[in-house]
This record gives structure tokens, sequence and C-alpha cells, in this order.
């Protein structure tokens, strides 16, 4: 009985290490910040999307009508 | 025993569940990283061609914007980054420098910088175009991208206001004052107003006390295509508005060079600049308050 009880506790207890390693390795050591390359990759990635939002593939057709368009 | 055992089980079950819960929770909120649009220079497609040989040419994509960073609780960051496609290939840009009607960037693959780019916009018919240069890998070539039409979304909307009503907030207030009842009155709330206002806006876009704040700040910030583009939409059907002025004076500076450009320019823009030229110096600074130095930059 005293056997089963011990190991109850053991497995609560390592399931509260094992718990506090996962978040300490997924919020990165405690911290949350991101380093200048980072940052400015999220920002080089925020523009490429607006590229492809709003030009997407473009070819020289779509070019010469625009042009053609504008007179 | 056999109960003891299976409680055991059970519980290491519930445990490393958990775990699994508390650790996707985790990454989740690592990521609520927020990266908007806040300055949209230059957006656009066009061609680059050699400077030395015409039969050198490549299709061109460019984006230069001002972008905000922020990570959950972290402040507020503003990164001017841009990206370029010539041809197939992606290049990064870097140092750069949005204007009223320029846009000017080093260009970078893989860390190593490869050349520069500079534009000057202009209009051409109802649309506004970009000329420069580009350099790359030790070839010159002109280049000409078309600015294309984005949209402006609602939260971009509300970040110009909140930006307005921060460095502005008497005017701010007027403005709101002016069209409708207050949002919010800065001198008796505890919390930024400017927030709130941000707030309202976010989920009112077409309320016309948004409206009106944010065509203060487009006046102001004539380095912003948004800001740009709502500006020409206006001066279609109303030229009398000091920002149809202002944005004319922007033009001009190319304009004036080569004045050959005017021949495909709107009839608003030709009709502005004419009242321009016919005007004394100093009164469009006397009609609003906002010299042409404070529409300038970023």
């Amino acid at each position: 009985m005293k056997t089963a009880l011990a190991l109850i506790f053991a497995v609560l207890v390592a399931t509260v290490v094992i718990s506090g390693c996962v978040q300490q390795a997924a919020t990165g050591g405690g911290g949350q910040q991101l380093t200048a390359a980072e940052k400015e990759q999220q920002a080089s990635q925020a523009v490429d999307q607006e590229i492809e939002n709003a030009i997407g593939n473009v070819t020289l057709e779509n070019l010469e009508n625009e042009l053609l368009t504008q007179g | 025993m056999k109960k003891l055992l299976a409680m055991t089980i059970a519980l290491l079950v519930i445990g490393i569940a958990g775990t699994a819960v508390m650790a996707d929770e985790n990454v989740g909120s690592q990521t609520q990283l927020r990266a908007r649009i806040h300055t949209m220079g230059a957006l656009g497609y066009g061609i680059a061609t050699s400077q030395a040989d015409p039969m050198n040419f490549e299709l061109i994509k460019v984006g230069i914007a001002g972008v905000s960073i922020k990570l959950q609780n972290e402040t507020e960051e503003l990164m001017k980054v841009g990206i370029l496609y010539f041809g197939e290939s992606r290049y990064v840009l870097k140092d750069v420098v949005i204007g009223n009607g320029t846009a000017a960037a080093n260009i970078y693959l893989n860390g190593t910088q490869k050349g520069t780019i500079s534009l000057n916009s202009y209009l051409k018919g109802d649309r506004e175009v970009w000329a420069g240069t580009l350099t790359l890998d030790g070839t010159a070539y002109n280049a000409y991208v078309i600015q294309v039409p984005r949209v402006w979304k609602p939260a971009e909307k509300a970040e110009a206001v909140k930006d307005y009503c921060e460095n502005n907030p008497e005017k701010c207030k007027a403005a709101i004052k002016a069209v409708g009842g207050i949002i919010c009155d800065p001198e008796e709330e505890g919390v930024s107003c400017a927030d709130k206002i941000k707030t309202f806006c976010e989920q009112h876009p077409d309320d016309n006390r948004c409206k009106v704040v944010r065509w203060a700040y487009c006046k102001l910030h004539l380095e912003d295509a948004n800001c740009r583009a709502d500006i020409i939409e206006k001066c279609k059907n109303n030229t009398n508005d000091t920002a149809c002025d202002k944005l004319t004076n922007m033009y001009n500076k190319y304009v004036d060079k080569k004045l050959e450009t005017l021949k495909n320019a709107p009839a608003w823009f030709k009709s502005v600049r004419e009242r321009i030229k016919n005007r004394l110096p100093g009164d469009i600074d006397a009609e609003d308050g906002n010299g042409p130095a404070a529409s300038g930059g970023q």
C-alpha cells in the first residue's frame, strides 16, 4: 500500500516537473523576445504578403495592358 | 492493488494531457506577434531596363513600407522594410527611406548588399507611377513601377487615427466634435483617449468622425500611399480641398523638372497646378495651419 502511494506521489511530482520544463522550452526560457533580425524578417514577410495579395503573379502581358490603358 | 494501479495510470494520462495542453497554449501565445502595415510607401510592379543595353530588362515587383511590430506586451516598434522581386529572384530591402513621393533602399540577398534602388512617384492618367534607378550586381537599370491599389484595412486606418490623435489631441477633438459627438474627452478619461478612439474607429471605420480624423492624418502624411490614393480620389471630384494643393505640390517637384509628364497628368492635377501657380506664396500655410514642412517625413 505504501509503495503504491509512493508511486502515485512520484508520478504526480514527475508530471509537474515535466510540465514546467515543457512550458519553459515553449516560451524560450521564460522570455518572449525577438531579435532585431527576427523582427525585420516578420516585417518583411508582412510586405511580401502585401505584394502577393495586391500583385500576385504578374506577366509582361499584364504590364503591357496597364501601360496601354494609361496611354 | 489493481485499483491503485488504475488510478496511477489515470493520473499519469491526465498529467500528460494537461502538460500537452499547456505547452500548446504557450506555443500559441508565443506566436501572438502582430506585424501590421503602418505606412505603405511604394507597392507595385513594372520593369527594369539596363541603362547600357535595352535588351537587358526584367519584370520587377516592389513593396516598401513602414511596418509596426508588436509581440504581446512589448512596446510597438516601427520598422521600414521592403521586398524586391527582380524576375524570379527575391531581394530584401534595407536602410529604407520613405519620403513624400520618394522611396529609396539598399538591396540585399542573404545578408549581402547587392545594389540600391531609388524611386520617385508622379501621376500618369489616374494612376500613380514610380520611376527611378536601380543598380544590381554592378548593372545600372532604369526602373518603372505602376503603383497598385490596395485595401486600406480597418486596423491600419484606426492606427492612423490613433497616430493623429496622439500627436494632435486638441485638433483631433475639434475635428471629431465638428462632425458629431465626442468619442472620448482626454481631460476626463483616465485611459488614453487615442486608444479609445482607435478601438472605436477599428470597429466603425466608416463613421464620419473616424473619416474626418483620418483625412486630417492624411494631409500630414503624403508619404503614405493609402493617403495619396484617398486624396487622389477626393481631388477628382473636389479640387478645392487643401490636400489637393499639398499633393499637387509634391508631384510638382517632378513635373517642374519634366514638363512633358504634364501631358498625361489627370485633369484635377492640371487644374490645381494652375491655381497654385496663380496664388501668392504662403497662402496654403494660412488655410489650414499646416505648412508644407508639416506635411513631410515620417
